[in-house]
């Protein structure tokens, strides 16, 4: 029975709940409320992080066995939290500055975080399902939000199109693994081993975890991403590439933990190296920094991936790691892209995104350069920011599962990764401006930049003491 | 270890004042960086005092025996269950001595650089660098565990690379650093292999774990034999030839007496007190292992300081650079400091060389930086290092000339001065061991007395040379420093050393051994005396017994040669027969490799860049198709 | 249901439906002229394009009725059950339906509502 004192257990989940539809309320009923609205949800989004600190190491299943709240489920909670919460900084410059500052947005960005925490704290597929259509549905409407844009309503489109494509996919495997088992509730599902011995099960589970592989953006569902970061507003694809990974990964990870004794480890470890190659390699070839970052987004779910193909207890503290660095490293860059976009003036596709454009950055605006050299070479891997401890962890973990030629090859492909931020950095610092060089070198009303700050120091912090992730979450196999 | 949390704040003071200085130092009058120097050198000194006293004096002898005493020990990194890098606070006799050792000597060396930098550029950075070596020292004395000790050892020698090329805009001292730091640098390529040997075969970095007598770290690695030597030999001869480095061990000593190109202070601090007794810390730091474990290790460090003493004390004996003689001075000087540990034993009386060589190390920073500063003070006067443009100064430095003239008897072992107690006290270690070599520490002694005394003479006596402009005593900065490191230096000497550091952390009582003692002080007053003959009036006595000597002498004058060997093995040999090569094969085969396969990516990823077409259809055909084959590939491997 | 009597339903309706299209097809008479291939709009000659834009109105419409229509057949299921769980689920579905009507109140306010 759904007890009142549920309500409390999963109290951020009711105060992101509540804030995005008071938001709307908000919207029509003050004029020019949009300030209001930013100040607010910033309000809710921390108020969100900071109850959840309370359910640390309490184990428990609420509401009629839909929801659970573990260790591990808070954890990845917070950390798409924390994103969000570098988005919502860095927005409210960006959709001034592009004429789409509505309250709307913020609402959008609410009602997605709320169907991410939802499929998180799942107990339940269909819980999962309503999450994931929740978060989903705004992710299309976010990524078109700049609608006088060619670009973003055609990423839109491709988005919404694979998306309810895949949707399906997701429901039908879903109404396998219910007509094998009788229920939908996770913990009953799996609580009978004999069910993994049939057919039928798994290929509804095969087909549930091929549609998150969608979401994640692994080989060979990964089409949709290039096209969609590109198009869509770019703190919005700061935002799919991180948050909608995190919570793709956090909702399927203890389906795959559940089904791990199957023979899905050699094609989790084909993809995740197919996943890699695909992005490191073609990334060489690119000259517009979103594609680019869109690229590199999909080599990182490539590396999670190795972690999802080891499965044991390494890994889950290596993907753990590397999602919160890599919250901050590709967030950050993308931030920076956002702030070095040109203002709105009409046209169809987005200006100053092309890499000619970040030559000879390091002298237009030296402190923006330097950010974005920190979250390069934490994208590249290099200590002592955070992505080094990332990767070395889920390599690690690849090692101890005794898949030395799948820590190997991540390796060498993580290397082609390398070349193309060094290319971007060596462009920021060593090439000639192509941009005439103006006096005023730094802008600090741009929210973006107090956004880009909170990454670097995410970036630094967890670089220099792996230690301080572990103790701060209590990060516990699930 | 409730008491100590306090010396936490030693380091970080330090820290805060190198960042304060040099991030903020540019922007304010220099006087301010160089106040805020002293200040933080003061307190962080009462803090040292007050741990010393605390530590000596009242609670750190523990049934008996000064223990050591863990402050902090946090971890820093882990890498695996098994594997984890903690930093830490270690209190014991040797590390609380160096302490206080340490911000002695810094707060002299600051108080006289506010005079003697005084119109210098970059005075902020001087001071920001100063504070920073000073907390890479102290770090490296306090250090909990072995690879700490390496951290802040590389931190030293970065410092020390800072400070000796101040002046960067003269080719030597640039070229002077590097030197130093290349020297160094290689010499840690031994110490590091060591520490791996020494950690992979005890299996801690720990130091408290490390020398524990009773511990496992004691036998380990002594069943296995390479080339006759146990592994653990081996660990700890690598370690050593760190230190050598460090501490300017023949062959590694070439890079100090070219460090001379930094300020003066620079050297005081740096050259003469402290970093350069790193090395000599480190074997006593890791004590227990060398004497119960690799006692081969020792005698071979014994052998390789005596060998430095004697070498380095000829070559002092030729040079005419003030700072060149003193900066063979202390490397013969640090020889005769690993003498001591290497004819020691453990535990009790036979431990005896230990303290001697702590003792040593204690009273030679303070004459050692006593002299460095005195010399400063004549350069800053007569704006000349050669003795040759000095002479008769006794008239215009009074007390220039007093407190170097008690460091020279310091130096050359004459009582009560304190130099006088620590030198006896290693020749009587030396003579229970090996008596080879303790005539032969008995001849170096006589030789830095005459070399010392060469020095004094030359500059406060011989003749009375006629200065362009009047030499005029150094400000009140630099005396202050010069009149309490002379009164340290003679009084040092009657602290009883034995009852605090000891080997083994048990103290026990010495007394002077006067036959031996009087016989080491006739032999100083030989040296005194032959240099008196030579050179306390002007005559050319010094050049005819330098002719008569012919090609010797000019081999010793070019300091037997040994930066011409090095050159000669480095340029004609290394570069051409083997670096050229290695190039060529780097160049070609290896960048050509690397080179082809980039190339080769690149050509990959503009044919397949393509497949991302930007059709909806392609891709959802893509999607499908990857799902027919995964949903193959189950059903695959369920049937199997 | 036995599965024989279920192939012969299934072959009976084939046979039945395709079964007459087919023997249409033969039998009729066919004559074939272009006027009988136009667009049929009601007898007179077609005027102009027949895409035309639509009203968005009707798209704000069409979509609002269908979530209070969804909201609606939410509700069924509960009206069954709601004697037995008493007031907790008053409140519940008290809950839902105020949610829903706050989003009919944004549309309302943004002027979804209004026909011109």
């Amino acid at each position: 029975m759904i007890q009142i004192k549920d309500l409390l257990e999963v109290l951020p989940l009711l105060i992101i709940a509540f804030s995005a539809i008071f938001i709307l309320l908000l919207e029509v009923s003050i004029k020019k409320s949009e300030t209001v609205i930013f100040g607010f949800s910033l309000i809710a989004i921390l108020a969100a992080i900071a109850t959840s600190f309370n359910y640390f190491n309490k184990e428990m299943i609420i509401f009629n066995q839909f929801l659970r709240i573990s260790n591990a489920s808070l954890t990845f909670s917070v950390i798409i939290l924390i994103s969000m919460l570098i988005t919502v900084i860095a927005s409210k410059s960006y959709i001034e500055k592009e004429n789409v500052n509505f309250g709307e947005y913020y609402s959008m960005l609410l009602f997605a975080l709320m169907g991410m925490m939802l499929m998180i704290f799942a107990n339940d597929i269909l819980i999962i399902f309503i999450g994931l259509e929740l978060m989903s549905v705004c992710f299309y409407v976010l990524a078109g939000f700049l609608r006088l844009r060619q670009k973003s309503n055609e990423s839109a489109l491709k988005y919404f199109l694979l998306g309810a494509f895949m949707t399906g996919f997701i429901l039908y495997g879903i109404a396998l693994i219910y007509g094998i088992t009788g229920t939908t509730n996770l913990t009953l599902i799996f609580s009978d081993a004999k069910v993994l011995t049939n057919y039928v099960f798994i290929i509804g589970t095969a087909l549930l975890i091929i549609g998150f592989m969608f979401k994640i953006g692994v080989f060979p569902f990964h089409m949709w991403i290039p096209d969609v970061y590109d198009g869509a507003p770019t703190v919005v694809s700061g935002m799919l590439s991180t948050a909608g990974k995190i919570a793709a990964v956090g909702t399927i990870l203890p389906i795959i933990l559940a089904v791990n004794i199957l023979n899905f480890k050699i094609i989790f470890s084909v993809a995740a190296v197919a996943t890699m190659l695909y992005g490191n390699v073609i990334a060489l070839a690119q000259t517009n920094i979103k594609r680019l970052l869109a690229y590199s987004s999909i080599a990182s779910a490539g590396y999670i991936f190795v972690g999802v193909a080891s499965m044991n207890e390494f890994a889950l503290r290596g993907i753990a790691y590397y999602l919160i660095a890599y919250t901050f490293m590709q967030l950050g860059a993308f931030i920076i892209v956002a702030m070095l976009e040109k203002k709105d003036d009409g046209s169809r596709d987005y200006k100053n995104v092309d890499l000619d454009f970040y030559k000879g950055l390091g002298k237009r605006n030296p402190v923006i350069a330097t950010f974005m050299t920190f979250f390069l070479f934490s994208l590249a891997g290099i200590p002592p920011f955070a992505g080094f401890w990332g990767k070395y962890y889920l390599f690690f973990a690849a090692i101890k599962s005794n898949q030395i030629w799948l820590a190997v090859v991540a390796i060498l492909l993580s290397l082609i990764g390398v070349y193309y931020y060094l290319k971007i950095i060596v462009y920021m610092w060593f090439s000639e401006s192509l941009e005439p060089v103006s006096e005023e070198k730094f802008s600090f009303s741009d929210t973006g930049f107090a956004a880009t700050v909170l990454a670097v120091i995410g970036t630094i912090l967890f670089g220099v003491d792996p230690n301080l992730f572990f103790s701060l979450f209590k990060f516990v196999t699930p | 270890m409730e008491g100590y949390t306090f010396t936490l704040l030693i380091p970080l003071i330090l820290f805060a004042t190198f960042l304060l200085i040099g991030l903020a130092g540019g922007k304010l009058k220099p006087i301010i960086s160089g106040i805020t120097g002293v200040v933080s050198l003061s307190v962080v000194s009462i803090i040292s005092y007050i741990t010393a006293y605390d530590y000596f004096f009242v609670n750190g002898k523990v049934d008996g025996v000064f223990g050591k005493i863990i402050v902090y020990d946090a971890e820093w990194l882990r890498f695996t269950d098994s594997l984890f890098i903690k930093m830490g606070i270690l209190l014991d006799p040797i590390s609380v001595m160096m302490l206080v050792v340490i911000s002695t000597v810094s707060l002299m060396v600051h108080i006289y650089s506010l005079g003697y930098m005084h119109n210098e550029g970059g005075f902020s950075r001087y001071y920001s660098f100063l504070s920073l070596f000073t907390f890479a020292m102290m770090g490296l004395v306090i250090s909990t565990n072995i690879f700490q000790t390496y951290i802040f050892w590389e931190l030293v020698g970065v410092s020390s690379y800072l400070l000796i090329g101040f002046y960067y805009n003269r080719p030597s001292a640039v070229a002077a650093a590097k030197k130093a730091f290349i020297v160094t640098r290689f010499a840690d390529l031994g110490f590091l292999i060591g520490i791996l040997l020494l950690s992979s075969l005890t299996g801690t970095f720990d130091f408290v774990e490390l020398t524990n007598v009773n511990g496992s770290a004691i036998t380990a690695g002594s069943s296995v034999l390479f080339m006759g030597l146990s592994s653990m030999t081996w660990a700890l001869i690598l370690v050593f030839i760190g230190c050598a480095g460090k501490s300017a061990m023949f062959p590694l000593h070439i890079w100090l007496p070219d460090a001379m190109e930094g300020p003066t202070p620079v050297s005081a601090l740096i050259h003469a007190a402290t970093m350069v007794v790193a090395g000599v810390y480190l074997v006593a730091r890791l004590f227990p292992l060398y004497a119960l474990s690799a006692p081969v290790a020792l005698e071979m460090i014994a052998y390789v300081g005596a060998f430095t003493s004697m070498f380095a004390a000829i070559i002092a004996c030729t040079q005419t650079d003030i700072k060149r003689v003193l900066a063979f001075s202390t490397i013969s000087q640090i020889g005769i400091m690993m003498v001591g540990l290497g004819v020691s034993g453990y535990a009790a009386e036979t431990g005896l060389g230990f303290t001697a060589s702590m003792f040593h190390l204690f009273t030679h920073a303070m004459f050692k930086a006593l002299l460095f500063l005195g010399a400063g003070a004549v350069i800053h006067a007569v704006h000349t290092n050669e003795i040759s443009g000095m002479g008769g100064l006794r008239k215009y430095l009074p007390v220039t000339h007093i407190t170097f003239l008690v460091a020279c008897l310091a130096i050359s072992g004459i009582p009560p001065f304190s130099g006088f107690f620590s030198k006896d006290e290693i020749l009587v270690a030396v003579k229970e061991k090996d008596s080879f070599l303790f005539y032969f520490e008995s001849i170096v002694s006589g030789l830095s007395a005459f070399y010392m005394f060469r020095l004094y003479f030359g500059i406060f006596w011989n003749r009375n040379t006629t200065y362009e402009h009047t030499p005029h005593e150094a400000g009140m900065s630099m005396k202050i420093p010069l009149i309490i490191l002379a009164i340290l230096a003679a009084v040092t000497g009657f602290i009883p050393f034995s009852e605090f550091v000891t080997s083994d952390g048990i103290p026990f009582i010495s007394h002077i051994h006067w036959d031996i003692a009087i016989p080491a002080t006739i032999v100083g007053l030989i040296g005194i005396t032959a240099a008196f003959i030579f050179y306390k009036k002007e005559s050319d006595l010094s050049d005819k017994a330098a002719a008569s000597l012919g090609g010797f002498y000019n081999t010793v004058h070019k300091k037997f040669y040994i930066d011409e060997i090095y050159i000669f093995v480095t340029k004609k040999i290394i570069f051409n027969m083997v670096s050229t090569p290695v190039a060529w094969f780097d160049r070609n085969v290896v960048d050509g490799t690397m080179n082809g396969i980039a190339s080769v990516t690149n050509f990959v990823s503009e044919k397949i860049k393509r497949f991302q077409s930007g059709q909806l259809q392609q891709y959802a055909f893509v999607m499908v198709t990857g799902m027919i084959i995964i949903i193959a590939l189950i059903f695959y491997f369920l049937k199997n | 249901m036995s599965t024989e009597s279920l192939i012969v339903f299934f072959i009976a309706g084939v046979v039945m439906v395709g079964g007459g299209i087919i023997v249409s097809e033969l039998v009729a008479p066919t004559s074939k002229n272009a006027v009988k291939d136009e667009t049929y709009e009601c007898g007179i000659p077609t005027k102009g394009e027949s895409w035309v834009q639509f009203k968005v109105g009707y798209y704000l419409f069409a979509i609002l009725f269908l979530i209070f229509d969804v909201e609606t057949i939410f509700m069924v299921p509960w009206a069954v059950v709601m004697g037995e769980l008493g007031l907790v689920a008053f409140i519940e579905i008290l809950i839902f339906l105020i949610i829903v009507s706050l989003g009919l109140l944004y549309a309302w306010q943004k002027g979804a509502l209004k026909w011109d």
